[in-house]
């Protein structure tokens, strides 16, 4: 693209989403919310359904539970996402045969004889 | 790390595993849940960590039994979702408000989430205190 049209075009961009944002915002009708949600049946319901006085658990285990489920599913990805990355660093390490200079910093090795 | 966080890490250890058990059994009667919880007891390993040293930290608690103990809790947790219309029928009449014995499915569901967001940190934390940082 034209170095000269970049600019304008993408400004242009920018305040086109930023206008539709606003005027969703605006659009969305704040005062009709409680006739229009379900937030009065999980505060009226919930409790008697599940027995539960916590009503942000019953939403977040039972009426959003998938949701939840991807959660958990991203944590585990996250935490074998790092674990992946510290093997490969680990074995990097070990290619280049300074594993004794480069396996813990001082101050988390070991405790220090007072 | 010296002598008074080693003492300190030894008195509030303990403390801070009970309090993040409390948060996650009873997730479904007070304010938190599995994941204030879980992080709550992950914190507690990373002051144990910084106090004793990774070496006897994975000594006391082996990364073969973090990973063991993440793998079931996964697989309970799909158990649990698929069976808890079942647990939820049986449950609900033999409970009451406002006690631990309520919540019908929730509490199962905080205690295998809760041990999930726990296992998972503590991976994270292992992997990142084992690598260099100087």
């Amino acid at each position: 693209m034209n170095e000269k049209i970049k600019l304008p075009v993408g400004l242009g961009c920018i305040v086109i989403v930023l206008g539709f944002m606003i005027f969703s915002i605006f659009n969305a009708g704040f005062a009709q919310w409680e006739s229009k949600s379900i937030a009065g049946f999980f505060i009226n319901e919930g409790w008697r359904q599940l027995s539960a006085t916590n009503t942000v658990t019953t939403i977040v285990w039972e009426y959003r539970g998938y949701d939840t489920l991807g959660e958990e599913t991203i944590l585990f990805t996250a935490a074998m996402g790092v674990f992946a990355i510290g093997a490969g660093l680990f074995a990097a390490e070990k290619t280049q045969s300074s594993r004794e200079k480069a396996t813990l910093s001082p101050s988390v090795k070991e405790p220090v004889k007072a | 790390m010296n002598e008074i966080v080693r003492t300190g890490a030894k008195v509030m250890f303990p403390l801070i595993l009970l309090f993040g058990i409390y948060v996650i059994v009873h997730g479904h009667t007070t304010p938190g849940g599995t994941f204030s919880g879980g992080s709550i007891m992950a914190g507690g390993f990373v002051i144990y960590t910084l106090a004793h040293g990774v070496r006897k930290t994975e000594i006391d608690m082996k990364e073969i039994a973090i990973n063991v103990l993440k793998s079931v809790s996964g697989f309970i947790l799909i158990m649990l979702i698929l069976f808890e219309l079942f647990l939820r029928t049986a449950l609900v009449p033999t409970e009451t408000l406002f006690t631990l014995w309520s919540g019908s499915s929730l509490m199962f569901f905080n205690i295998v989430g809760g041990v999930m967001v726990f296992t998972g940190l503590l991976m994270i934390w292992y992997t990142i205190a084992r690598t260099d940082v100087e």
